[in-house]
């Protein structure tokens, strides 16, 4: 059985002399929270439009649990729930009202689109202003609801731009409970575009990094922190002089060296013991309060990677 | 098909009851209904049961307001950012063209019905002497009939020029000149005074029976064109403008 729930071959997509996407190669796994990565306009949204059919590729193509998204697209959209650029919410309408429309439009029966309503607009804390319009919420009250809307009718694949934008970090923690237990529970598969690193950094199994339509990786955040970003030291202290430093630099394990508020940075070739290294600098004249161990962030990660194709460019 | 047009039709027809039912919604629906179904037809009298005059103001009236609605189901949804959102949905491209037209048509046509209701009580209590007036066979079927077929053209020519308007105001403009070059004949006619006579006679005296027959067929072949060009053209790949 496939068990690959969205695989793109070379998808490409133009706008006049503009490329948006450019020969993108995915497979994202089913029942995965896959992160997809990228600064503004780096081709992000295009994606989602084209994986959901919305525009046809220039060239290339891309299939969504085996149907072709030039073909078949209807078939993709009867089984996705996508919160997208904007929420997307008919500002007139109440919230009830909102829920009821996208249940009628998955042909949802009256009793089932009921209960569904009340379990979603309960969870997010919504039930006692159900019947609301709209217009007059604060945004982070309709991000919650416009992703109760991409719930609404159980579909197998949730496609997210950006959720967690304009929620407080309580809504945010607790959304991302939900879509794991998505994930866990209901084998769901979420695409999830965004630029909230640590949020990928939780959420997903799979990441990938697009600038200017290219895929520069894919991997699983751990591993990414593994091939892209050096060990690294932090020291807290006092004394961290010119000299110092220089010292540091010398040192053939030490990559680079930066201070910052009191907090000395050293990134390293690789993996050593640190005991001489700071034996080094006590012995240099500074003074050590605090050490830690580290590998990259994949926020690292990103930066390293963006770098490097700023320059390659 | 007929359930995924029920359910854009139901909800587009919610979104304008909701959009016109604060008081100032209620005063304009007011206003229109006194005016354009009371004190004009009461004074226009038994021309305005027996001639063209009230054929050609009701179909006058649905291109004027259907217009404003239709554009704003189709420009205005994409201003408001929800076009991309329900294009995302499992909805045919036939079943949201359609309810959103249905809608439109349903709402502007209803309107324009009322005044049609509302301007024989006002004949009747102006000059009916006890007596019940109604509309002449061909101004009682014409009538609501031609005003049927324009609304039905002018939202296919409003979808079809929301198709390329980024915003409600774009679409809004290039639907007046087009409702502008449809009646310029009208306006210049007018400013000459032979034209003017003619026009005038052709109001007032003109065989309504023969002239809704044509001007019906005129408007359900320009509205089936219209309608069929419309349907033709959208698809959710054109309506992304970006």
């Amino acid at each position: 059985m496939n068990n690959i729930a969205i695989r793109t071959e070379n998808l490409t997509r133009d706008f006049g002399s503009v490329r948006a996407v450019d020969h993108l190669n995915l497979e994202v796994p089913k029942g995965i929270v896959f992160g997809f990565l990228g600064p503004n306009g780096s081709g992000k949204t295009t994606t989602i439009r084209l994986l959901l059919g919305l525009l046809d590729p220039t060239e290339g193509r891309a299939e969504v649990f085996g149907y072709d998204t030039r073909t078949q697209a209807a078939e993709i959209r009867e089984r996705a729930g996508a919160l997208l650029e904007h929420n997307g919410l008919y500002e007139r309408l109440s919230a009830q009202d909102n829920l009821d429309y996208f249940g009628r439009i998955y042909r949802m029966p009256a009793a089932e689109r009921a209960a569904r309503i009340e379990e979603l607009l309960t969870h997010f804390g919504l039930w006692e202003r159900r019947t609301q319009i709209v217009k007059d919420w604060s945004k982070g009250m309709q991000q919650k609801l416009a992703i109760a809307r991409a719930l609404m009718h159980r579909p197998p694949l949730v496609i997210l731009d950006e959720p967690t934008s304009g929620l407080d970090p309580i809504a945010a923690a607790s959304l991302r409970d939900d879509l794991l237990s998505l994930v866990e529970q209901e084998g769901v598969t979420v695409f999830l575009n965004t630029h909230n690193l640590p949020e990928a950094e939780k959420l997903c199994s799979l990441v990938g990094v697009i600038r200017q339509g290219k895929l520069l990786a894919v991997d699983s955040p751990d591993r990414l922190r593994a091939q892209g970003g050096s060990p690294m030291v932090e020291i807290t202290g006092s004394g961290f002089t010119d000299d110092v430093l220089a010292m540091l630099r010398s040192r053939p394990e030490v990559a680079a060296v930066e201070v910052t508020n009191g907090r000395l940075r050293l990134d390293l070739h690789e993996q050593i013991e640190v005991g001489p290294l700071v034996t080094a600098i006590v012995t240099a004249g500074a003074q050590v309060e605090e050490i830690r161990k580290g590998s990259a962030s994949l926020e690292d990660v990103f930066l390293t990677l963006m770098r490097e194709e700023s320059q390659e460019a | 098909m007929l359930t995924d047009i029920r359910t854009v039709f139901r909800k587009e027809f919610k979104e304008l009851i909701v959009a016109t039912s604060d008081r100032a919604g209620i005063i304009r629906l007011l206003i229109w209904v006194v005016f354009f179904g009371g004190l004009f037809p009461a004074q226009s009298g038994r021309a305005w049961l027996y001639t063209l005059l009230p054929v050609l103001f009701w179909s006058w009236m649905s291109l004027f307001y259907v217009s404003s609605l239709a554009v704003s189901a189709f420009a205005g949804e994409r201003e408001r950012h929800t076009l991309e959102t329900l294009l995302a949905t499992r909805l045919p491209d036939g079943a949201i063209l359609l309810g959103k037209v249905l809608a439109s048509v349903a709402y502007g046509w209803g309107l324009v019905m009322i005044t049609y209701v509302t301007a024989v009580i006002a004949i009747n209590l102006v000059i009916g002497q006890g007596r019940f007036l109604f509309y002449s066979p061909a101004v009682a079927l014409g009538g609501p009939l031609m005003s049927l077929l324009a609304a039905l053209l002018i939202t296919g020519v409003a979808v079809l020029v929301s198709m390329r308007a980024g915003t409600q105001r774009q679409a809004q403009m290039a639907l007046y000149v087009v409702s502008l070059v449809l009646f310029l004949p009208l306006l210049l006619s007018q400013s000459i005074p032979a034209l003017q006579a003619w026009a005038n006679d052709l109001v007032l005296n003109a065989n309504t029976g023969s002239f809704v027959l044509v001007g019906s067929l005129v408007l359900l072949l320009a509205a089936a064109i219209a309608l069929g060009l419309a349907r033709v053209r959208f698809k959710r790949s054109e309506l992304i403008l970006d």
